[in-house]
């Protein structure tokens, strides 16, 4: 399976003149809801939180629709633009960072066949996104567009203003360093 | 064994990594489209950080009260204010075990006023042996001026800590201790500075 089987194939043309907020919203959100929530939950650390901040973010898509150009900009590029900036948002108001426990991973979906391997999959999730925030904004991000929103090279390059070679690279290094502060918390 | 993907575009040494964060599949809750529209519909908009025009104004308010107060000063007035910031301290003390878990991996920050008011309290989770705190480091509780305790939940056992003696409070003599109420899985609800002259009968905590 290639890594483009799993993503919405095509982004959706939305005019000023489409008929209601509900169709938008539907029609926006079902194309790309998913891969915003992922993108902002690699970043927060609650379940709460990246609904929260992804009701933000549709809320800011519907607001500006109109103003959407796809000359410009492909849609899903435009609404990660609005997304990152809502991230931003959200940290500054924030400032502090809360401690979450694995309870906080609600929003697992598995196929772990017990509650006992559901929980130590979660944990081990819940390690893994945590040594994750730990990282570099960069690298945070990379990680986040890459396996938290499932896009392929050549979009994060977009979304970034990068080469998708350069995008390749940054994710190894970024991989890298990830690997290193799991050695660290492990040892 | 995880078995090497070419189309992840990544050398066969991150096979692993790749396999892990592919499997951190989080999911929405399953109400959150119907509810955005619902929102948008009744005129709700999304939050953001305060618009340009209105920082501007924050500023020159800021910029004229600075004035004002330095202009007063110059002249020999007295402006509270002014002793107040200037006897602004930040004072770092790492690590002990705060919070009743993990061992001797917690710190505490306290900004105080005049070498005694505290006007912000933050304890926090060491975690790089720097002992500091660092972005990345859990913040574990942080407060304002008022000692505050938050809601423990249902079931919880509370614990309460207690250390004594240290240069808290940043005043250059080691006459503070800091009382922590934690739950038993070590969640801090409350923390705050006492003075080791009078503790506890003749002292309020801060």
């Amino acid at each position: 399976m290639v890594l483009r089987d799993i993503v919405p194939p095509a982004s959706p043309q939305i005019r000023p003149t489409d008929p209601s907020t509900d169709e938008r919203c539907r029609v926006w959100y079902d194309a790309h809801g998913r891969a915003i929530y992922r993108y902002l939950r690699f970043h927060l650390e609650s379940a709460d939180a990246a609904d929260d901040l992804t009701a933000d973010v549709f809320l800011r898509v519907l607001e500006a629709g109109h103003r959407y150009d796809p000359a410009k900009a492909d849609a899903r590029t435009w609404i990660f633009g609005i997304a990152r900036n809502a991230l931003r948002d959200h940290f500054r108001r924030l400032r502090v960072r809360r401690h979450v426990t694995v309870d906080a991973l609600r929003d697992l979906a598995g196929d772990a066949p017990s509650p006992e391997e559901r929980l130590l999959r979660a944990e081990e999730i819940a390690q893994l996104l945590a040594a994750v925030r730990t990282l570099g904004a960069r690298d945070q991000e990379l990680i986040a567009l890459r396996y938290g929103s499932e896009l392929p090279f050549a979009e994060i390059g977009r979304v970034l203003g990068l080469g998708e070679a350069a995008v390749r690279t940054r994710l190894w290094r970024a991989l890298a360093r990830l690997r290193a502060k799991l050695t660290e918390e492990r040892s | 064994m995880t078995t090497h993907r070419p189309d992840s575009g990544l050398p066969p040494e991150f096979d692993d990594l790749d396999a892990a964060l592919r499997g951190a599949r989080l999911e929405p809750r399953a109400s959150l489209e119907p509810e955005i529209a619902g929102r948008f519909a009744r005129g709700e908009r999304a939050a953001r950080r305060p618009s340009r025009k209105r920082m501007m104004l924050g500023w020159a308010a800021a910029a004229a009260v600075a004035v004002i107060a330095l202009g007063a000063a110059v002249r020999g007035g007295y402006v509270p204010a002014l002793d107040a910031l200037a006897a602004t301290k930040t004072t770092n003390v790492c690590c002990q075990d705060l919070d009743g878990v993990g061992g001797a991996d917690d710190g505490v920050i306290v900004e105080t006023v005049g070498g005694k008011r505290v006007r912000r309290l933050v304890v926090y989770e060491e975690h790089d042996k720097d002992r500091t705190w660092t972005p990345g480091e859990t913040v574990r509780f942080t407060r304002p001026a008022a000692p505050t305790l938050f809601a423990p939940k249902a079931g919880d056992t509370l614990v309460t800590h207690q250390f004594c003696c240290g240069d808290y409070d940043g005043g250059g003599v080691p006459d503070d201790g800091v009382l922590v109420v934690a739950s038993a899985d070590g969640n801090v609800l409350m923390a705050a500075l006492f003075d080791r002259d009078g503790y506890p009968t003749q002292n309020q905590l801060r």
